[in-house]
């Protein structure tokens, strides 16, 4: 079986998600910290400054967190169609179907893709789209309660009442969405080594320098949508 | 006549909502009916929560005993756990619960009862000049100018004058049962007005201590105000300063004030021996010494007096299953099983609402009426509250309590069968703040010298963490609230709450009758009592008020019990 | 509110005449003497004190208790210089009959120009058996003077978000002021109770400023409820600093340093708490020491465990805590990833035969 090599991930996505990978993993760890402010110590207030520090270094990680996410919004209009997620093509339920009975182990083939399989590309939307925005919205209207009327609070501030429980639901729920993309990540890492391994594809190379095997002879069929 | 039937309800001044229900006949009330309209079940809310949040939950059964439930909800989580508190967070509760005695007491005296007794539109007609006199010659206030009374009569004139009467429309000025010259009048409506802006300052001690008044905060295993007399975040000399000026304001007020208003309205009174009503006297006893723990000698003495005879005091065990039982024979609840009284250990509060559908406008006083359960001690009716300690302190041979009561009946020229009435209730509440103020001085006092002999502790951590509890064990605080015997029972099963009942003085004064038509305290206080109009019920509300009814406190909120083990789903925690 | 009794009685037509006999009936009705007709007279051609309406429903009565202790305007004089408290059962002179009838009488004099002020919530289960006042429930009495009032001020968080009697399970089937009305303004001014100056001063303004305050988007007043305890908080240099009270009375506690983790829920509520302070500016719950509990805050009793930090969701009733379902979705998502690896090594190797040839293709 012959292998070709595919440029499948332009230098943008790649780009976007080095620096993704970076914030998300400050965002999470200084977000717990948050939380739980595990590490204290004692001396003058205004010589220590440890929950402040870790609260603007969470505030800087989102605001470029929200950039990279716009960055990516765009993106997903101008590059190339692994870039996109279009639920209403041709074929997309089948091949949702085909990718989930391949991950049961019910078949042995899964839909060739370049790019991200149906179910990858769901798991990516609800997390990395919904989510992201959800913790984009939620932490700013957090960031907007100590500025109410500021920029912050106009773009976000409804989302305070919109959960029954208010101001503490609201940042309950932007903690618990931290563990979703927690356990996406585990996940994530876990199905791009596996799909290295077993098609031996280049795929975790493929998001450093951007080009994937794909079989010559294959079936090709995502150039047709 | 036929026999006639006066309801009233809403019942004001008071807390929550109570109704009573009077058969009029010849002049005088034959029977009477007392039912609480009111219900929250915070029983099944209670079950699976965190026994060290239940103060937080219990407390808001009532927002003017602010302080006391959440007190007796730590005390009977303390004792499940078998938690000693330090000595400086015994003092410091001792302290909160005197200050709520005294505001509570005198809010009642001026704000919730005077009104039965005291004609505000009289007081117009009062010569400033006369009044002047009257409260000079009855005490060294200082605001007792002629000027002053003349102001305040001028006030109250504008303000009749505007048409719009407020809090006082529709009041029943100018009925018979009022009794004060225009000049006692004019004198109380004055002190009306001081008692509302002196109230506001004596909760500050809640303040300092609890962060706030309505509903300060607490902490099983002592209290949440550290401390340190060399920081400035912390309870230091300024906030002792703040609670000592406050402690002097409340001396001088109620020495200056309320006694010697309580003594001159009473005097006008002290044939008006109407609402007596059972006969049976109860207090559990408090404020007891923080070691030997034993409410017999302590500043409220516990004990039973049965009909009147003050020459006996019977023992009372909150805990003993044969002594307090609750009955529903007349309340909007079911048991499953046996329909007999219950001690709060096994008791259940399952609604069974088989009164008429709202709008209504009249119980069927013959089957069950109240959302009131009806407690007893060994089966009989008790009157609890400011009389019953009175009396029981007096039984027991208290000094102050002898000292204070023979000292007062002495002054009224009057015996001690007086002491059985409307009036006989207010004058105790009167003599019990004057004893409660001295007691908080002395209690300050002590609270500084632990303090000065190096003791900070306020708080025990040992038991704080849920991992050392017992699997299973339960705990009862009782003490005395303003408005009587109060009792609160936990059942603590793996770290949460598995049953939670309070059984609170107005439960016993508002009780509904029970079975064998025994009445209940209300009820039987209003029997046999004379009124002018029936249309205006004054005398009805004067007897009501003189027991300070708390009816949020009554109507069976917490009451629980399932028994049933802890649904665990319930609960993530 | 802008008219006058006078004037609204010359724009009904009566003459000047009719009103000054009007008035000296009012004074013997009143049992006054005749000298007290001209007062009358002249307070009637005033602007007359803002009636008030106060109900008191399904509550524990804090909310008045708060209500009395407002130190700033005073009480009495809110109750002789501003308002005209036309029904309190709490304090009002009159019970029964005549309670109600003095406030049908406002209702009626008053018709769009009084002020309702409700504390409690409104239980709706069965029918409103679980508070009702004179027999009625308090839903019928709610909406009726309800319905022609300027506002209606939702009092304490009885009435705006139902407080205790509404946390899980709610048996009575609570709900809030704002569920009920609906044709009139409805202002949350929530706590347990709200601050005494608080209350107060929301009556203030609107009389002041002849006009309802402006609400944030939790609906309550800006000038009271704009920014959370945390924001103003006399510990919060502590907070930034990151010193934390471990535990009750540990050396941290008695440094007044920050009560975040004993469970404070001051980041999350708004109220006055650390700016007004309590009982004429004395202290507030986190100055001496206790952990804020939220209490002006939707179903905070629902937010407990009182003492631990804010990491509970209320998703419908019971709160949970993040960290421990988080920890559980990520212990899972290892396992199931653990699982599903070994499954594939294991099916690959039973693959291996009809694998090999592909292999030697390449
Ligand atoms: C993947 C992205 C993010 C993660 C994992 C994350 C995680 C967290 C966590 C765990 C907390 C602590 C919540 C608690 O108190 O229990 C937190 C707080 C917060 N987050 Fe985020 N967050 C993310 C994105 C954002 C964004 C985009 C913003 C703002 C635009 C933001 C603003 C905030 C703010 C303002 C707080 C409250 C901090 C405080 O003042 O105490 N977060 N975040
Ligand atoms: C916080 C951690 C991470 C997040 C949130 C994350 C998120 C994502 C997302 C959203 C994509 C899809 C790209 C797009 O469509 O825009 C993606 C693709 C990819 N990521 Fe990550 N990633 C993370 C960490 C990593 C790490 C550490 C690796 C290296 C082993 C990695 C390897 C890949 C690869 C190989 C792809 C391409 C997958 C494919 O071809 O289907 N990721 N990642
Ligand atoms: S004590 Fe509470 S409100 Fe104050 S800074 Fe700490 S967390 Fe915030």
């Amino acid at each position: 079986m012959l292998k070709k090599s595919v440029y499948v991930w332009e230098s943008p996505i790649r780009i976007y998600h080095w620096v993704n990978v970076i914030l998300i993993t400050v965002l999470v760890a200084t977000g717990l910290f948050i939380g739980d402010p595990i590490f204290t110590r004692p001396g003058e207030a205004y010589a220590v400054f440890i929950m402040g520090k870790v609260r603007l270094w969470h505030s800087m990680a989102a605001w470029l967190f929200i950039a990279n996410f716009i960055y990516r919004l765009y993106w997903a209009f101008v590059g190339n169609e692994h870039a996109q997620f279009k639920p209403w093509r041709k074929g997309f339920v089948s091949d949702g179907i085909e990718s989930v009975k391949y991950y049961l182990f019910l078949t042995k083939e899964h839909t060739l893709h370049l790019g991200h399989n149906v179910v990858a590309q769901l798991a990516y939307f609800t997390v990395m789209w919904i989510g992201s925005l959800f913790m984009i919205l939620s932490g700013l209207a957090l960031q907007g309660e100590i500025f109410p009327g500021g920029l912050q609070a106009r773009i976000a501030g409804w989302m305070i009442p919109l959960f029954g429980g208010g101001s503490y639901a609201l940042r309950s729920y932007h903690h618990l969405t931290t563990w979703i993309f927690i356990a996406f990540v585990v996940v994530h890492l876990y199905l791009v080594i596996r799909q290295d391994i077993l098609d031996d594809d280049a795929t975790v190379s493929s998001i450093i320098n951007g080009h994937k095997f794909a079989m010559v002879d294959g079936e090709d069929n995502h150039d047709k949508h | 006549m036929a026999v006639q039937r006066i309801v009233v309800d809403p019942i004001t001044r008071i807390e929550g909502h109570l109704r009573i229900e009077a058969d009029f006949d010849n002049g005088k009330i034959v029977n009477a009916f007392s039912s609480g309209t009111t219900f929250r079940g915070l029983e099944k809310i209670m079950e699976g929560r965190d026994p060290r949040d239940a103060w937080a939950f219990v407390q808001r059964i009532c927002g003017v005993c602010t302080h006391i439930h959440a007190i007796a909800s730590v005390q009977a989580v303390e004792d499940a756990l078998g938690i000693t508190i330090p000595k400086n967070a015994d003092l410091i509760r001792k302290i909160m619960t005197a200050t709520q005695f005294v505001q509570d007491h005198v809010i009642h005296f001026y704000h919730l009862h005077a009104l039965d007794w005291v004609d505000v539109v009289s007081a117009l007609k009062a010569d400033p000049k006369a009044t002047s006199t009257l409260a000079q010659s009855i005490s060294n206030y200082p605001k007792s100018s002629v000027g002053y009374f003349t102001d305040i009569q001028n006030t109250l004139k504008g303000f009749v004058g505007s048409g719009q009467l407020g809090i006082f429309a529709n009041g029943y000025w100018g009925h018979p049962a009022y009794k004060l010259p225009p000049e006692a009048n004019l004198m109380a409506v004055a002190h009306y007005l001081e008692a509302l802006e002196w109230q506001k300052d004596i909760v500050r001690i809640h303040t300092i201590f609890g962060g706030k008044n309505p509903h300060p905060n607490y902490l099983v295993g002592g209290m949440a105000c550290a401390i340190n007399i060399d920081n400035d975040n912390t309870i230091n000399m300024e906030r002792l300063d703040l609670v000592a000026r406050e402690i002097n304001k409340a001396i001088d007020f109620v020495n200056q004030v309320y006694i010697p208003d309580l003594f001159a309205i009473g005097s006008f009174y002290k044939d008006w021996g109407f609402g007596g009503g059972v006969t049976n006297y109860m207090s559990y006893g408090s404020l007891a010494d923080d070691k030997t723990r034993n409410t017999k000698d302590a500043v409220f003495p516990g004990g039973i007096i049965l009909n009147r005879d003050l020459s006996k005091v019977m023992d009372v065990d909150p805990r003993d299953p044969e002594q307090i039982k609750e009955v529903i024979d007349h309340s909007w609840y079911d048991y499953t099983g046996d329909k007999g009284g219950r001690h709060p250990w096994n008791g259940e509060t399952t609604v069974k609402y088989t009164g008429p559908k709202p709008p209504y406008q009249q119980l069927d006083t013959a089957g069950k009426y109240s959302w009131i359960k009806t407690p007893q001690w060994m089966g009989k009716s008790m009157e609890v509250g400011p009389l019953a300690r009175m009396l029981v302190g007096y039984a027991r041979g208290n000094d102050v309590i002898k000292t204070s009561v023979d000292g007062a009946l002495q002054k009224l020229g009057v015996g001690k069968e007086s002491l059985f009435s409307a009036l006989g209730r207010t004058l105790a509440r009167g003599l019990e703040t004057k004893i409660m103020v001295d007691y908080l001085k002395t209690t300050y006092d002590a609270l500084l010298a632990n303090i000065k002999a190096g003791d900070s502790k306020v708080f025990e951590q040992s038991k704080w963490d849920p991992s050392t509890w017992p699997k299973t064990c339960q705990g009862v605080g009782f003490t005395e609230a303003p408005r009587g015997a109060l009792a609160h029972y936990v059942k603590i099963d793996n770290g949460k709450v598995s049953l939670y009942q309070a059984v609170v003085p107005t439960t016993w004064n508002a009780a509904p009758e029970d079975q064998q038509h025994q009445k209940g305290p209300y009820e039987a206080a209003l029997i046999g009592t004379p009124m002018a109009d029936p249309q205006k019920p004054l005398e009805i509300i004067r007897i009501i008020h003189s027991f300070d009814p708390c009816i949020a406190c009554a109507a069976h909120i917490i009451d629980v019990n399932t028994g049933e083990p802890l649904n665990d789903n319930h609960f993530f925690y | 509110m802008n008219e006058t009794f006078y004037q609204e009685m010359r724009r009904k037509g009566y003459s000047r005449r009719d009103f000054l006999k009007m008035c000296g009936l009012l004074t013997a009705v009143l049992g006054l003497e005749a000298s007290f007709t001209s007062r009358i007279a002249n307070a009637l051609e005033t602007k007359p004190r803002l009636p008030v309406i106060y109900l008191s429903l399904q509550e524990c009565t804090c909310c008045a208790e708060s209500f009395i202790r407002t130190a700033h305007p005073l009480l009495s004089e809110l109750l002789f210089n501003m308002i005209s408290l036309d029904y309190m059962e709490t304090l009002q002179a009159a019970s029964g009959l005549q309670a109600e009838e003095a406030k049908m009488k406002t209702m009626q004099d008053y018709k769009g120009h009084y002020l309702v002020v409700v504390e409690g919530s409104i239980p709706l289960n069965d029918d409103g058996i679980y508070c009702t006042i004179g027999g009625r429930s308090a839903k019928d009495i709610l909406l009726e003077a309800a319905q022609n009032s300027v506002a209606v001020i939702a009092y304490g968080s009885c009435a705006t978000n139902t407080c205790v009697q509404g946390a899980y399970p709610n048996p009575t089937g609570a709900v809030p002021v704002k569920n009920i009305v609906a044709h009139v303004p409805v202002i949350d001014v929530p706590g347990c109770p709200p601050i005494a100056e608080v209350i107060a001063g929301v009556i203030a303004h609107y009389l002041t400023f002849d006009r309802l305050p402006e609400l944030t988007n939790l609906g309550r007043p800006k000038a009271f409820y704009n920014h959370r305890i945390h924001d103003n908080c006399n510990r919060r240099a502590f907070f930034d600093a990151g010193m934390f009270v471990e535990n009750f009375d540990d050396d941290g506690a008695k440094q007044g340093w920050c009560l975040y983790k004993v469970g404070c829920k001051g980041p999350t509520t708004y109220n006055a708490c650390a700016i007004t302070q309590w009982n004429n500016g004395v202290s507030y719950p986190i100055k001496s020491g206790h952990p804020c509990i939220g209490c002006s805050e939707p179903g905070f009793y629902d937010n407990f465990p009182m003492y631990e930090h804010l990491a509970h969701v209320p998703i419908t009733a019971m709160p949970f805590e993040p960290d421990k379902i988080g920890k559980w979705i990520t212990g899972l998502t290892v396992a199931g990833v653990a699982a599903h690896g070994v499954a594939t090594g294991v099916i690959k190797r039973l693959d291996k035969e009809p694998r090999k040839d592909e292999e030697a293709g390449k």
